[in-house]
């Protein structure tokens, strides 16, 4: 079974966000949060779902959800 | 040998029982003690329904120094600052702490047979709560990698306050944290402000909104006493910062003028608006779903300025240059750390509707560690003091994390200045405002930062 990641689409802005979003949920996209002021969708699916997304009408990107880390409380640089 | 050991075990046993002690010191002792238990030593009475005053003044007849919660404001007893009280009495819950030497004195313990007409409903060792988990759990985890597992995990725990400690207070050479020291109590406020030239600004933030997205805040600061704050997290724990870094960077960013006791002024927007986003966990991490969220949050609640003291070390994010190009179509103004990796700017700095943010040193020039490329503007970023979490209350931190709270700070004074500075038109401000500096574009891009 190919592996499940969390992705970030990017939207146009040009087109409504409920139907990218239902437009990724018919394509297999798990979505976790819509982020309706910067016209984002998170979510998981495989790879290959992902690949299909780009084709979605209003979306402008899938990128792969980046980590973020400032290190511990007693980092000597933060 | 043997009775020494025996001897100053039992001088730690006793002076981490008392409801005083701090969790560092129970945990050492827990440590000495060399067993598994997860008892600190300490006992919980709790008392029947509705019996809590007779119950306080019952270990008051007992001879115990009786410290009652609500002599405390909003009931936050700081158990450090009992004192020598005996026991710690909380009325709302009915139960009262009470220290190891007071129990065994009174002949208290857990199988202690409790009369009938008493309104101590039971006695119970007090446990220690360790974050995220169940202490069964930890015991699982490190009954599995042998019999000193939760010794180790103490050891661990210690060294890691201990490194806090001392990065916060003593990790300084003595002679440069004195001359930091003296440079502030002679001037009145920290280097990073009069770099700045925060203190010469009539402006102080009033009716902006700055959101700060990062580890939370400490709510209870007293330095913070009666400011507005709106907080949210967005990564499954309180919004309470248990790691300090979101607490340093609302104190350079909105802190106060005039702090409480001799401590010299850090804070820049000292009447604005705080918007707390808990976006990193208290270890200091998150994912990019959480920060967006965050964002998402900060734009909705329309904050003129959105601080961002974190990152990776990854090429430009779509979704990044969005969340920015949101932000900037509502006219507000996205900072973004710039990255302390001494290579190209980080994400989200580097998209290019996100101001980058590099650091300096005293001496105002690059700090050595401070990214570079992607380069809107330049802030003090070295040896910076500002509030940390009580019981310590403040610190010295270094980092690109701490120049962009003074950009942040900086944006909020000139939007004051006039409801036309949002946005891009805030952004452009800021850069021409800036005092240019002799090093290469890429590495300060237009400059100090300077208040209006």
């Amino acid at each position: 079974m190919a592996k499940q990641k969390r992705w970030v689409v990017t939207t146009s802005g040009k087109k409504p966000l409920s139907d990218v979003r239902k437009n990724l949920v018919e394509s297999g996209f798990t979505v976790d949060q819509v982020l309706g002021e910067i016209g984002l969708i998170t979510g998981t699916a495989e790879d290959d779902v992902a690949e299909r997304m780009r084709n979605i009408p209003g979306v402008v990107d899938v990128s792969p959800e980046a980590g973020v880390d400032i290190g511990p409380p007693d980092a000597p640089i933060t | 040998m043997a009775t020494k050991k025996t001897r100053s075990k039992k001088a730690a046993d006793a002076s981490a029982s008392r409801t005083s002690s701090s969790v560092d010191e129970i945990l050492l002792a827990a440590m000495e003690r060399g067993d598994d238990s997860l008892e600190t030593g300490r006992y919980l009475i709790t008392f029947k329904e509705g019996a809590a005053e007779e119950g306080l003044q019952s270990l008051g007849t007992q001879g115990m120094r009786v410290a009652d919660a609500r002599e405390f404001k909003n009931q936050d007893a700081v158990l450090e600052s009992v004192g020598d009280a005996d026991a710690l009495v909380f009325p709302e819950i009915g139960v009262a702490l009470v220290s190891g030497d007071a129990a065994q004195e009174r002949s208290f313990s857990t199988a202690s047979e409790v009369a009938a007409d008493s309104p101590i409903e039971s006695i119970d060792p007090e446990l220690f709560v360790f974050a995220e988990g169940s202490p069964g759990e930890y015991l699982h985890s490190f009954s599995a990698q042998g019999d000193n597992g939760s010794n180790e995990y103490l050891r661990g725990f210690i060294r890691a306050t201990e490194a806090i400690a001392n990065d916060l207070r003593l990790g300084m050479p003595a002679i440069q944290l004195q001359t930091e020291q003296e440079a502030v109590t002679a001037l009145g406020s920290t280097w990073g402000l009069n770099a700045c030239r925060v203190p010469l600004s009539t402006r102080h933030g009033v009716g902006i909104k700055v959101a700060v997205l990062d580890t939370g805040m400490d709510l209870g600061h007293p330095d913070f006493t009666g400011r507005s704050i709106v907080s949210q997290q967005f990564v499954g724990q309180p919004v309470q910062d248990l790691h300090s870094h979101g607490t340093h960077c609302i104190g350079t960013a909105c802190g106060p003028k005039s702090p409480v006791g001799v401590t010299p002024r850090y804070g820049i927007a000292f009447r604005s608006s705080i918007f707390v986003g808990k976006v990193l966990s208290n270890a200091g991490s998150s994912v990019a779903g959480s920060v967006l969220n965050g964002m998402n949050w900060a734009i909705a609640n329309r904050c003129a300025v959105i601080s961002m003291s974190l990152g990776s070390q990854a090429g430009p994010q779509p979704y990044y240059t969005a969340a920015g190009q949101a932000a900037l179509n509502n006219g507000l103004l996205i900072v973004a750390a710039a990255g302390n990796a001494g290579s190209f700017s980080g994400a989200p700095a580097n998209s290019p509707t996100i101001m980058a943010v590099a650091s300096l040193d005293p001496t105002l020039s690059p700090s050595s560690f401070s990214n570079f490329g992607k380069v809107e503007i330049a802030a003090p970023g070295r040896d910076v003091f500002s509030s940390v979490p009580r019981p310590t209350r403040y610190g010295i931190k270094s980092g690109t994390s701490m120049a962009t709270p003074h950009v942040a700070g900086c944006a909020a004074l000139w939007a004051q200045t006039s409801s036309a500075l949002r946005g891009m038109n805030l952004w452009n401000k800021l850069r021409t405002a800036a005092t240019p500096l002799p090093f290469p574009v890429a590495r300060v891009g237009a400059g100090l930062v300077q208040a209006p």
